[in-house]
């Protein structure tokens, strides 16, 4: 019994909770939510390592619960920070159906987090998909519209990974274990699909437009819902996929954190800007991991784990000042300033973590996954990820300047009770993992085989530089920077081209369908003929002579297709079956 | 210390035949003696459903034992009249656990909406009772007597469904169903007269003495198989199927769907495997894949006449053939992982079907609607059938995860392992096939607008939206835990395939 309990994917729990929407009553099921969080946060931190339960579905063997240090890290964020999320979302004014969404959303992160074997993370995956789709368009209006792009992305980037999976157990040989992620996909093709696929969610340059696009337009509670999860199973699926390491995919990284931190410089949106910076932080991940090394891994998952935090806590910010304020433009909202204690120490501290200040996570972990790329020889790869770097700098210094110095007065209100509950817990959360890291380390992979000094000299100095170099930059490029309402990103040319590519294509396709189609129905009329007709086609077979004679005979039948439900027919069947059995049976043996 | 317990198989074997015939004969007595002048409405119903709960649970604690004991064996006579044999593996049981649970489900249907009357309930019960003889019996002539029995309680259930042409489909239906009866009865003489036994074990034996391509033990299996094959109405025997779907009420026709030809095809998995064995399908490959290739036929002819069906009766009857065609096929591939593969889907086919009918059945009795045309927009107003009614269609389809999907993915595996790649492209194409004739009935549920009556949501009562649900429930939880049945099946699938 407990070995069946032992087996039974946390995520139940949460999916549980969410049938509390039957209630309709958004008290009751943020309470049942949140509740199932804070166990299954518990349970992540208690859990023994290793694989429990084994399931075997047609040949193939499934493994729902499997935890290793990485799945612990990842899931453990993911239920510590549905709790935050939750009440957020509930202070926001989210409605039960948002609340019970983002239950199934956030249930089917940590089942697939949680499980051992590619086709449950794919089943959540695509869960993941449909849940955010709906999230998105509760709200209606535009969402609905960005909504759709959203499930097409999604759609084409599981389909990809789907079949990088299929590839993947075809290479295998597709034996019962097949599909469990011992080390990594087959390189080669099933390599570069599945890693395509999953990259699509990881918000790869190119394909990553949704993303601003998406998280800019809900519910704000259910923007910082969303913030937290699909790009960060993406990159959790990515360690899975290269366990190894793969020096494509750190590279991506390292472009994505300049890419992300770049077009964050144009925005004014608050939370566009912040949506692009998912890409850029989840780009410094995507490289740990393309590094591969145990420091790169985990500070990978380190920087996962931070970067749930100190990113939903800015989309708190965000969220609190656009509904405070009324609108989504920062240069144009009332300012945070001291009035709103609360609301600016948080995006203090989130900014801090994220352009990683000294005292912060996000100082901590970056620091982490910069060495990797320094021990691994992948210096051009540092460079990048220094970069992106001072581009962070530069966008939230912009950022907290647009806030606190621009804009119409200060009549900003500040946050609310239940707001103040979601995020203050994180901000000490934020501050506390940089300075007592000890602790956190031991829950990271392979804790035993590298060791990191977080403040040391080299650290400080080279946080000092960026800071400078930011500073400067910043007051440098401040009327370009005006300039910019939101830039150009690679949609504007994609699209296009896309939507008219798609067109040509779907007329091609219908073309070609109602070319067959009318030639079907012929083919269909004519035997629909035959079969409804049956005397009309004899007769016409029949010559000149003998065709009156059998329409005057069919005309005594009875039913529409000549032949009736008649015993003699089928008594007549079974003789000619028998005749034809044994003849063929006893001569050609 | 539960030993004694296990040395109950045999009664309980005895029992799950005798107690329907038992619960039918009191059922009988009761109304003559004391109904005869005002029958109550419900009498008999729940003396029935009293005697298929014991039956149940008797068919349900012979499963654990043989689950956890191994086949059993009960012989009956020997002194007056030649000794028979019965025998239970967990594959028979399999088989009466999907007729009791079906015969059960079906009496939700009938309490409110008939049909009614002692007469009824007294051929059912004899139904129930027939179905275990022929899974148990472990004796040619035994299955034989048994069929008949069948056969006449079939055609009294037809006849009084109450349907203005069902006393004619009733009569066909016997002199179909008998003279694929007696061709059977032929085969088991010829076999009985090569061997001089009609014990199925004793008879394995012996024919294999005679050697496996003399032509009369060839003519033997073809025989039989033949008329089998009538009684599970494989393409071009399957006439009596469509007519009597058509004609009985609902609840019948989900007997006739779900159990009659899961009961023929038993009785023809008991004659392959025990009597003449693989090494025969081997010996004779003209027969195998004859029979294989018939059986294909059947799927897809079966699949492409449903596909003409505007009327949702038709459309399952057809169907109904052509699912039984690949469950024969699966049988003749005759590996292990084929024949668990034709035991899953004849039981999870039994379930969808029936409940298909019921189904059926219940939004004629709101909507009085039959054909396609009539089907539009009832989901709007029966939302909790319109669920079921894709939920079972898309068992019907066989897709991942219901019972159908696993059902064919074992065959279609099997048959690609003996090269016998054909099988599988049209277990691919028959599912597209099936994809086509459903989806249509599915679209005008949901997309088209109401036209027809509604009498109102109190003609459904709870216990027929229960049972459908539940039904839908079982076809994916069958799917989902394949394997644990694949586990429970394994030893008893082995020894059919290794017998002798």
């Amino acid at each position: 019994m407990s070995e069946l309990l032992a087996g039974t994917p946390p995520a139940l729990l949460i999916f549980l909770a969410a049938l509390a929407g039957l209630t309709r009553n958004r008290g009751a099921v943020t309470t049942a939510g949140a509740s199932a969080c804070a166990a299954v946060a518990v349970w992540a931190l208690t859990i023994p390592t290793g694989t429990t339960g084994q399931w075997t579905f047609l040949d193939f063997m499934l493994i729902p619960v499997s935890v290793d240090p990485a799945s612990r890290v990842a899931g453990l964020a993911f239920a510590a920070f549905g709790i935050v999320a939750l009440t957020y979302l509930y202070g926001t004014g989210g409605q039960w159906y948002h609340t019970t969404v983002a239950l199934v959303y956030i249930g089917a992160a940590v089942w697939g987090v949680f499980a051992g074997d590619w086709l449950s993370l794919l089943i959540a995956w695509e869960l993941m998909a449909i849940a955010s789709t709906l999230l998105v368009w509760f709200h209606g209006g535009k969402a609905v519209r960005i909504g759709f792009r959203y499930a097409l992305v999604h759609a084409i980037g599981g389909a990809f990974f789907a079949a990088g999976i299929g590839l993947h157990l075809v290479a295998g040989g597709l034996t019962p274990e097949g599909l469990a992620f011992s080390g990594g996909i087959t390189s080669g093709i099933p390599a570069v699909i599945t890693g395509f696929g999953i990259t699509i969610n990881a918000a790869l340059i190119g394909f990553h437009v949704w993303l601003p696009q998406t998280y800019a337009s809900p519910h704000v509670g259910v923007s910082v819902v969303l913030s937290a999860y699909t790009t960060k199973l993406a990159a959790y699926a990515a360690f899975r996929a290269f366990p190894e390491g793969n020096i494509a995919l750190a590279y991506i990284g390292g472009a994505m954190a300049i890419m992300g931190a770049a077009f964050a410089l144009a925005q004014k949106d608050a939370r566009r800007l912040l949506a692009y910076h998912i890409q850029a932080q989840v780009g410094y991940i995507l490289a740990g991991i393309g590094i591969g090394s145990s420091l790169g891994i985990a500070g990978a998952f380190a920087h996962l784990f931070n970067n749930v935090l100190f990113k939903g806590l800015l989309f708190m910010v965000a969220g609190v000042i656009i509904i405070r304020a009324g609108t989504a433009s920062l240069d144009k909202s009332e300012r945070l300033s001291l009035r709103t204690p609360l609301l600016t120490g948080a995006f203090l501290i989130a900014a801090a973590s994220i352009t990683a200040v000294p005292g912060t996570n996000g100082f901590v972990s970056k620091g982490m996954v910069l060495d990797a790329a320094l021990e691994g020889g992948y210096g051009p790869l540092r460079w990048l990820l220094l970069i992106g770097a001072v581009g962070t700098v530069i966008s939230f210094i912009k950022f907290g300047y647009l806030a606190g110095f621009r804009g119409p007065g200060n009549s900003l209100k500040d946050t609310s009770v239940v707001h103040g509950l979601a995020m203050v817990p994180v901000a000490a959360v934020c501050i506390a993992l940089g300075v007592f890291y000890g602790a956190f380390f031991e829950l990271l992979p392979a804790s035993e085989q590298w060791s990191t000094t977080p403040y040391s000299r080299r650290h400080i100095q080279e946080k000092v530089m960026l800071f400078a170099i930011g500073g400067v930059l910043f007051f440098a490029g401040r009327p370009l920077l005006d300039s910019l309402n939101g830039g150009r990103d690679i949609d504007t040319i994609r699209d296009p081209f896309v939507f008219g590519a798609t067109r040509r294509t779907v007329y091609a396709i219908a073309a070609g369908f109602e070319w067959i189609a009318v030639r079907e129905l012929a083919v269909r009329t004519r035997v629909a003929g035959v079969v409804y007709q049956p005397v009309d086609a004899v007769a016409t077979l029949l010559p000149r002579q003998v065709e009156p004679l059998y329409r005057a005979y069919a005309s005594g039948v009875a039913g529409t297709t000549g032949i009736k439900p008649s015993v003699s027919y089928r008594l007549f069947a079974l003789i000619a079956c028998l005749l034809v059995g044994l003849i063929l049976g006893v001569s050609f043996q | 210390m539960i030993a004694w317990l296990f040395d109950l198989a045999p009664w309980l074997i005895a029992g799950v035949i005798a107690l329907p015939a038992l619960g039918a004969g009191i059922l009988q007595l009761v109304a003559y003696l004391s109904w005869q002048e005002s029958p109550p409405r419900h009498g008999p119903w729940v003396i029935t459903l009293g005697t298929l709960s014991g039956t149940a649970l008797l068919s349900l604690a012979l499963a654990v034992i043989l689950v956890l004991d191994g086949p059993a064996a009960y012989r009956f006579g020997g002194t007056l009249f030649p000794e028979v044999v019965f025998r239970a593996d967990t594959l028979s049981v399999t088989i009466g656990v999907l007729d009791v649970s079906l015969t059960l489900g079906i009496l939700a249907y009938t309490y409110t909406r008939g049909p009614f009357g002692s007469r009824f309930y007294t051929a059912y019960l004899l139904f129930t009772a027939a179905v275990f003889g022929i899974v148990l019996s472990g004796d040619l002539i035994a299955v034989f007597l048994f069929i008949l029995v069948l056969i006449g309680t079939t055609a009294r259930l037809i006849r009084l469904g109450g349907k203005a042409e069902s006393a004619d489909a009733a009569r066909n239906y016997i002199l179909t169903a008998t003279s694929g009866a007696f061709v059977y009865l032929c085969g088991a003489l010829l076999a009985f007269w090569l061997a001089g036994t009609t014990d199925t074990e004793a008879l394995g034996a012996t024919l294999a003495g005679v050697g496996y391509s003399a032509p009369t033990v060839v003519s033997s299996f073809v025989i039989m198989t033949i008329g089998l094959a009538l009684l599970v109405a494989l393409f071009p025997l399957h006439g009596w199927l469509v007519e009597t779907h058509a004609k009985s009420t609902d609840p019948v026709s989900a007997l006739i769907s779900g159990v009659l030809p899961a009961a023929a095809t038993y009785a023809l998995l008991r004659i392959l495997f025990d009597v003449y064995t693989t090494e025969f399908l081997q010996a004779n490959p003209t027969v195998t894949n004859g029979i294989i290739y018939g059986a294909v036929g059947s799927l897809i002819i079966g699949n492409i006449l449903a596909y003409g069906q505007r009327d949702i009766k038709g459309m399952l009857a057809y169907s109904t053939i052509s699912q039984f065609g690949l469950i024969v096929a699966g049988l003749m591939v005759a590996t292990e992982t084929a024949v668990f593969g034709s035991i899953i889907q004849l039981f999870g086919h039994g379930i969808v079907k029936g409940a298909f009918c019921l189904v059926a059945g219940i939004i004629v009795l709101r909507f009085d609607a039959r054909t396609l045309d009539e089907f539009g927009g009832v989901a709007n107003r029966a939302p909790i059938v319109a669920a079921s009614f894709v939920g079972l269609g898309i068992a019907l389809i066989g897709l991942p995860p219901t019972v159908g999907f696993v059902g064919k993915w074992y065959i279609a595996i099997a048959a690609m392992e003996q090269g016998l790649w054909i099988v599988a492209l049209f277990v691919v194409i028959s599912t597209m096939l099936t994809l086509g004739y459903v989806v249509p009935f599915i679209d005008q549920l949901y997309f088209a607008p109401f036209e027809g009556p509604d009498h109102g949501a109190e003609r459904v009562t709870v216990p027929m939206l229960v049972v459908i649900t539940l039904a839908v429930v079982l076809s994916l939880a069958i799917g989902l835990g394949s394997v644990f049945l694949e586990e429970t099946l394994r030893e008893a699938i082995e020894q059919l395939i290794a017998a002798e």
